[in-house]
């Protein structure tokens, strides 16, 4: 047992001890194998050897730094498919991973309304009501899910940040026992590992310095994160979650330069942002990694999962409460109050069309003396008013209905086509002025026609004349606006333009307004009334009714029009703004927040609110309630993207809104109505001569000897009495605006009314003839006969709500096959056209697209991250059967130092034998 | 003709002796304390130690037994009373480093057969190392290989 024995041993233990370390690696994953080998190297000139063992570790670098680059893109795609994947389990059905829970809740709503047929029971209004909770749980949920995933991803930044801190202390001191170390091989599968802990976080770029210690900058930025001298330390507090749910405050992330005095850290350089906050989020110096990872998913992923989801809710809200609030409850309403909040001078995006019903606690349309009260409508097409380009403010709009549901029905009226039937009953129920505009400083006013229809019959109403007086200054309306039809039970603004000027200030301007109204019961009535306008009333969509005049007014001259014995019915609603105090705000430049309210002005009074046009009752015809919240079945928070079914609905069900306000024709009237139309035969002696005229129902027509020059001048064909009566006949034939038509007969002329009925027999023709000439053999005027009426059966129309009314939940059955217009946000951003059920499908299918991708963008990386990991196992790693054999080797080196034991108890035993058994 | 000095005398083998003896149990016992330990590294120094001294003990088992050949032991010498017990010191020792590292060769055996079924079984992530850089078979790995100095860290 000598110096090699000893050589030998020693060399042996030293492989022993690789092959040790070799061993307990073949697992530990990333490790790298060490190769010991014996060096044989001469000592002196005898020939003597001596003995070293060489150890070796098998690496390459290049091949680990595109490990480490794949380790921070797997583990950035890695927490964002993980996060996205929580939310896939939470919105899709836990039986069926296929089914989507949110589709699922928006097709049990609208299928729960089809059950719903006995609305007066209200255990069923409930049930109905809980599917609408059911509906809002699920979308809350699912908002919920993504708030706590973002909370969660801002948190684990947080501790990410700790954790990254605490791996380059570790690796720093690392560092130094690398420089420091002898063999610092045995160091480098831990440096490795820190780096590999500090790559998950962050994409780093490493250089290997002396003796192998790791220097480390951040990839893309170049940030210095640890050198031989300093490493870097983050700071990051987390966001508070209210905050990071409600758009508040998100902390920065920054960095200083640490380095090590004793056991005792010491900053050398003052903390500056390496990740922007809530007021910079597109700054980002830490690429890659976890931290990206999380930062992505906290400012970009979810927030676009969860704009998907508000979209959805929205959209529910959006088509739920379009259906609710085109309805009404059962008894209905005295009282509305808007969910959203409004500014006085706000430009509402109010469209088409909406109607207030006034009717009664029994749900039946309002009779004053005069009548039902007609539906008002207000079209916001047409609406003019105070904001930008003339369009309509809230303010406009609170006053326009303010002045169809209060100051219209509670006017003195002015009343034109008697129908002969109920009291107060006229083609013409009111006429009112309503203004375009105030009265300039030029003194001029634009205003339209209020008319009030009736129950019975439409009519054509057409302006013939206006006049402003007084005398001396009289100005006409040049431009009169067309022909408006006035539809049974319908309240409407012409809005057809007529201009006047030369209103003077300070006082009454009179206006004369002469019309024909033209019914379809044959009535045909012309009629002159006068309206009093002063700057105090003239104003924009300010209605000036009429007023019974002083009797000292000289110009009270009115005709045809009924202006007493008609009696009105009172104001029925009055609409406010009002702040959330209850406190009216009446300033236009207010920039107090409000709600709008509409309240009856008797508990007997009720109102239903219905959005649209009348006739084609599409969702999307009108959006006025759906817009301002006045009668929501749910709730949707704007702030956190949550609705909720209304907490009156929840707390009353006869709150919810079931039916709407229908058109009954059920009740028969006799009346009279047109029959035979009024004609009359003209004869002439004689051929016309210059300058004769003819007047006919007002209308002036004068033959003249040259070419006409207007169209109330006909052409003298010259002892051709035919051929110029021919000529009249034609100039009739071109005006459709006439109310009679003209035919020759023989060398005569016959002139027959175009309205039916007995009225047409009050047309007159009226010749002025030169010479001889004579009109029926007579100088008097020839008036038109055999207008016949007589009694017909009509249909009042009216309309009412009953207990039983389901209309709501009719239209809440076709929102399954109902095209709506949704806009997606977030990751299902775009503008569909689709049903509700297909939206909440696409909306699902939006969220598990942006889950699949993320899904298959980490499957490609960590796919990418195997294939390294493998072939850096392949060169690298410890292997087993490679190990397994050296092993076996020592073995039998175990086996060999026994002998060295066997060798003691054979020597003690001779000398034992020695000493003792002789 | 093997030659005998005349300072060879009893007293002087038995010194030898009972000093390589003493040299010897405390090689042998440093040995079996580095086997129960299971610090390899400090194997070469005991193992280096155990085999100086049994050279040394060798040595002397010669002498005896050259002295033997030409003199005879006075058996009443009271040293021989501490030799014997010093020798069932020895026998003591020598069989528990035995036992020591048959239990090394044992526990090699049931490594190799540990890491035969192990393989079979990788579950181990295919990348990094976890928070403690420990592996999942770490702790099993330590209860059967206690005294080769393998344990999960490195």
């Amino acid at each position: 047992m000598g110096k090699v024995a000893a050589d030998s041993l020693r060399n042996a233990r030293v492989m022993l001890d690789t092959v040790g370390r070799n061993i307990n690696n073949t697992q530990q994953p990333g490790a790298k194998a060490l190769d010991s080998s014996i060096n044989i190297s001469p000592v002196g000139k005898n020939g003597a050897y001596r003995t070293s063992v060489v150890t070796t570790r098998r690496d390459d670098p290049f091949k680990e730094k595109v490990f480490f680059s794949a380790i921070s893109s797997a583990s950035e795609t890695e927490v964002k498919a993980v996060s996205l994947s929580f939310l896939q389990q939470s919105i899709n059905s836990a039986s069926d991973v296929q089914k989507s829970r949110l589709v699922d809740a928006v097709t049990q709503f609208v299928a729960k309304s089809k059950s719903v047929t006995a609305v007066k029971d209200v255990s069923i209004k409930k049930a109905f009501i809980d599917q609408g909770n059911a509906l809002a749980d699920t979308l809350r949920n699912a908002t919920d899910q993504v708030n706590n995933l973002r909370i969660d991803a801002d948190d684990n930044l947080k501790q990410g940040i700790k954790s990254l801190n605490l791996s380059l202390d570790q690796l720093y001191l690392l560092n130094q026992k690398i420089m420091k170390s002898s063999a610092p091989l045995y160091l480098y599968d831990q440096r490795d590992q820190l780096i590999a802990d500090i790559s998950e976080k962050l994409a780093v770029q490493v250089y290997y310095g002396l003796n192998g210690i790791a220097n480390l900058n951040i990839k893309g930025s170049g940030q210095e994160l640890l050198s031989a001298t300093g490493r870097a330390e983050f700071s990051y507090p987390g966001a508070n979650p209210s905050d990071l749910l409600n758009n508040g405050k998100i902390p920065e992330i920054t960095i200083t330069k640490i380095a090590k005095d004793g056991s005792r850290d010491r900053v050398i350089s003052a903390p500056t942002v390496i990740v922007g906050g809530s007021d910079n989020l597109s700054r980002n110096g830490m690429k890659g990694g976890q931290i990206e990872g999380w930062i992505s998913l906290r400012d970009v992923e979810l927030p676009k999962s969860g704009d998907a989801i508000r979209s959805l809710a929205q959209g529910v809200a959006k088509a739920v409460n379009g259906v609710h609030n085109n309805g009404s409850t059962y008894p209905p309403k005295t009282f509305f109050k808007g969910y959203q909040s409004i500014l006085a001078s706000q430009e509402l995006d109010l469209k088409g069309k909406v109607t207030f019903f006034a009717i009664d606690a029994e749900g039946n349309q309002l009779k004053g003396g005069a009548g039902v009260l007609n539906p008002a409508t207000i079209d916001f097409a047409e609406l003019k008013g105070s904001g930008v380009g003339g369009k309509a403010t809230t303010l406009d709009v609170v006053n326009e209905i303010s002045q169809k549901l209060n100051s219209n029905y509670a006017a003195q009226r002015a009343a034109l086509g008697n129908i002969g039937g109920e009291q107060g009953q006229y083609l013409i129920n009111n006429m009112q002025l309503a203004g375009m505009s105030d009265i300039g400083d030029d003194g001029r006013w634009t205003f339209d026609l209020d008319l009030q229809g009736n129950a019975y019959f439409g009519s054509k109403i057409e302006v013939l004349s206006v006049f402003r007086e007084p005398a001396g200054d009289n100005q006409e309306a040049e431009d009169l606006p067309p022909a408006f039809n006035l539809g049974r039970s319908v309240d409407a603004r012409t809005n057809g333009p007529i201009s006047l000027g030369g209103f003077r200030p300070g006082g009454d301007n009179n206006v004369q307004v002469k019309v024909r109204v033209t019914g379809d019961n044959g009535v045909v009535q012309e009629g002159t009334v006068t309206f009093v306008v002063n700057r105090d009333n003239a104003k924009l969509n300010g209605r000036v009714a009429y007023k019974t005049p002083d009797p000292m007014n000289p110009y009270d001259n009115d005709v045809g029009f009924t202006t007493t014995g008609i009696q009105s019915h009172s104001g029925v609603a009055k609409a406010m703004l009002v702040d959330k105090n209850g406190s009216e705000i009446t300033d236009p430049s207010s920039s107090e927040e409000g709600y709008l309210v509409i309240k009856t002005n008797s508990s007997d009074y009720r109102i239903a609110i219905q959005n649209g046009d009348l006739k084609n009752n599409s969702l999307q015809s009108g959006n006025f309630s759906t817009l301002l919240g006045l009668n929501d079945f749910f709730d949707f928070d704007e702030v956190t993207g949550k609705i909720a079914v209304n907490q009156v609905i929840n707390a009353d069900p006869q709150q919810l809104a079931t039916g709407m306000v229908t058109l009954n024709n059920e009740n028969t009237v006799k009346v009279k109505v047109g029959d035979k139309a009024a004609s009359a035969d003209l004869t002439f002696a004689n051929d016309f001569t210059n300058n004769d005229t003819i007047t006919i129902a007002g209308q002036v027509f004068t033959f003249v000897n040259v070419a006409p020059v207007n169209q109330n001048q006909v052409s003298i064909v010259g002892g051709n009495l035919a051929g110029s009566l021919q000529n009249l006949v034609n100039k009739i034939s071109a005006n459709p605006a006439y109310i009679f038509t003209a035919e020759m007969n023989g060398n005569d002329i016959k002139l027959t009314a175009k309205t039916k009925g007995a009225s047409g027999n009050s047309l007159q023709v009226i010749a002025v003839l030169n010479g001889m000439n004579t009109m029926n053999g007579a100088a008097g005027p020839v008036s038109f006969s055999g207008g016949e009426d007589k009694d017909e059966d009509v249909k009042i129309a009216s309309y009412s709500i009953g207990s039983g009314s389901v209309e709501v939940l009719k239209n809440m059955q076709n929102l399954s096959t109902t095209m709506l217009d949704f806009t997606g946000l977030g990751s299902a951003s775009g503008e569909f056209n689709s049903t509700i059920e297909e939206f909440a499908t696409t909306v699902s299918a939006a969220l598990t697209s942006q889950y699949n991708e993320a899904k298959a963008l980490n499957g490609v990386e960590q796919g990418a991250l195997e294939l390294l990991s493998d072939e850096l196992n392949r060169l690298f790693a410890p292997d087993f059967y490679e190990e397994f054999s050296k092993l076996s080797e020592n073995k039998q080196y175990m086996t060999a130092i026994a002998t060295y034991g066997k060798t003691v108890q054979s020597i003690l035993d001779r000398v034992f034998d020695l000493l003792f058994a002789r | 003709m093997f030659s005998v000095k005349k300072t060879v005398t009893q007293v002087s083998i038995m010194k030898k002796l009972s000093k390589a003896c003493v040299y010897l149990i405390d090689a042998i016992k440093d040995e079996n304390k580095v086997l129960e330990s299971g610090n390899l590294s400090l194997l070469e120094v005991a193992c280096e130690k155990k085999v100086k001294y049994l050279q040394e003990f060798s040595d002397s088992q010669e002498e005896l037994s050259n002295f033997m050949d030409h003199g005879k032991i006075d058996q009443s010498d009271p040293i021989l009373l501490e030799l014997k017990k010093v020798f069932l010191e020895i026998d003591k020792v020598n069989k528990r480093n035995e036992i020591l590292l048959r239990a090394n060769i044992e526990a090699t055996n049931r490594i190799i057969e540990f890491y035969k079924e192990a393989q079979k079984n990788k579950v181990t992530k295919n990348y990094g190392y976890n928070s403690q850089g420990n592996i999942i078979v770490s702790k099993d790995l330590e209860k059967v290989m206690p005294s080769i100095s393998l344990n999960n860290k490195i």
